[in-house]
């Protein structure tokens, strides 16, 4: 049992750790390469990950958990295949109807057994603005070196954790994924210090967070302030570019990214352990 | 039609609706669907569910006849641990939320013996739904304060909850869960 859930929680590092080798990440002038092959790693550790975990996806899923492979990859390719090629205004939009279709993917089954119309209605217009501008200002402010990275990996931790306190472990270890996947990007990112390693792929973990917290709130009883909290930590990233920080060396704008957002994340997790019914084994 | 036609008709049709199937109402108090599962090659974990609902139709002479539907709410699942029935009803098992019923419909009924039936119906359970044929006990009938009638029957059987679409944490908590079924009716 242990091993296995080694396995999973290694597997994405491992995924990603053979994606930039193959494409020699290290070297100057891969930063083509690195476009389509990190969006790739995330997804590709993601679902290799939910498949450890859930089997072999179902088409048509049987629940809303079963889409989020799906999802994954439609993500990767919107990152890799139009990204480059729209207007930052085309993709700001592309944000917000890719977060509309997640959520709607999501949450429809809840729609007349659970949330009345007009509920259903606020949730997804709640939730679509909420990740749809997170993902735009993700994606447009991912900072060079292993800033960005370091935030994706403390804001997926803090969503596992939470996840995992409100009931739902499986959930907490599809989370893990994203942390998993982004620790290679954090040791490239201290090599290529000057180069934006998540081009599209802060995109595409971010979604894939904000997918995992949707689902959270939707169907495991994430308290919708722990939701909010752990879906605005990634934006920990801004922090660092705040003007005045911009004189300081990179590690420093870094570590005030990442003091943020574990400011951010511990909150929510404060909040989550709160409101868990028991920490008591069973 | 003659009168006489329409008289002998009404003739023929009597004996088969003195021979309908008697309806009961499944009385949630004294029902239950328990499950067990094996706890890590263990020990077996019991749960039920609290709230059941549904209809059985019995005919002792024409056990063809008979049927049964019950519906349980995933909502009500018990084992007498709030954090883990957190978990068990959510999407890492039986996920509530999502699958707020599960469902049995019979569709063919077959007399075993005096005491046994075999049924063979439709199990919904977590969105899948799988035919599964079970031995069916009449465990007896009875009056109940009211003088009104009142019937009970039994059942066991094995599912593979992979079949079903809950696959976590097999095999720490085996694939194959037992369900037993215990049915009291209430004589419509």
């Amino acid at each position: 049992m242990v091993i296995v859930g080694l396995i999973i929680a290694l597997l994405p590092a491992v995924i990603c750790a053979v994606v930039l080798a193959a494409i020699r990440a290290w070297r100057p002038g891969c930063e083509t390469c690195l476009r389509w092959a990190v969006p790739f790693a995330v997804a590709a550790g993601f679902v290799a990950a939910q498949t450890m975990i859930d089997g072999v996806p179902r088409v048509p899923p049987i629940e809303a958990s079963g889409w989020f492979s799906i999802v994954t990859m439609v993500l990767a390719v919107l990152a890799i295949a139009i990204r480059p090629r729209v207007s930052s205004t085309v993709w700001g939009l592309v944000c917000l109807l890719a977060a509309l279709a997640i959520v709607i993917v999501i949450v429809h089954p809840l729609v007349g057994e659970f949330w009345s119309w007009p509920e259903a209605i606020g949730w997804v217009i709640g939730m679509t603005a909420v990740a749809g501008s997170g993902a735009w200002l993700v994606d447009r402010r991912a900072s060079p070196g292993p800033g960005a990275p370091a935030v994706l990996l403390i804001a997926a931790t803090g969503v596992a954790v939470g996840l995992a306190l409100c009931g739902s472990a499986r959930y907490g270890q599809l989370a893990g994924a994203i942390a998993s996947v982004m620790a290679p990007l954090i040791l490239l990112g201290l090599i290529r210090r000057d180069t934006r390693l998540l081009d599209g792929a802060a995109w595409v973990a971010y979604l894939v967070l904000a997918m995992l917290v949707v689902a959270g709130v939707a169907y495991v009883d994430v308290p919708v302030f722990v939701g909010l909290l752990v879906a605005v930590a990634p934006l920990g990233m801004l922090a660092g570019d705040v003007p005045r920080l911009a004189p300081l060396a990179f590690w420093k704008r870094d570590s005030v990214r990442v003091v943020v957002t574990i400011a951010i994340v511990s909150l929510a997790l404060a909040v989550a352990a709160a409101a868990a019914t028991s920490s008591a084994p069973y | 039609m003659s009168r006489f036609a329409l008289t002998a008709l009404l003739a023929l049709a009597l004996p088969v609706a003195a021979r309908a199937a008697d309806t009961y109402a499944i009385d949630q108090v004294h029902s239950a669907l328990i499950f067990k599962a094996h706890h890590l090659g263990a020990a077996w974990v019991y749960g039920m569910f609290t709230e059941l609902s549904g209809s059985i139709a019995y005919d002792a002479a024409n056990p063809a006849a008979s049927s049964i539907e019950l519906t349980a709410k995933t909502d009500s699942l018990t084992t007498h641990n709030s954090q883990r029935d957190t978990h068990l009803k959510s999407p890492d098992f039986f996920n509530a939320k999502q699958f707020p019923k599960i469902t049995f419909k019979s569709k063919s009924v077959t007399k075993v013996d005096d005491k046994t039936l075999s049924v063979t119906g439709d199990l919904t359970l977590h969105g899948v739904t799988k035919a599964v044929t079970a031995k069916v006990t009449h465990t007896g009938t009875g009056k109940d304060p009211t003088g009104a009638q009142i019937i009970g029957f039994e059942t066991s059987f094995p599912v593979k909850r992979s079949d079903y679409g809950i696959t976590y944490w097999i095999p720490q908590i085996d694939d194959e869960v037992q369900l037993i079924i215990s049915l009291e009716g209430n004589k419509k």
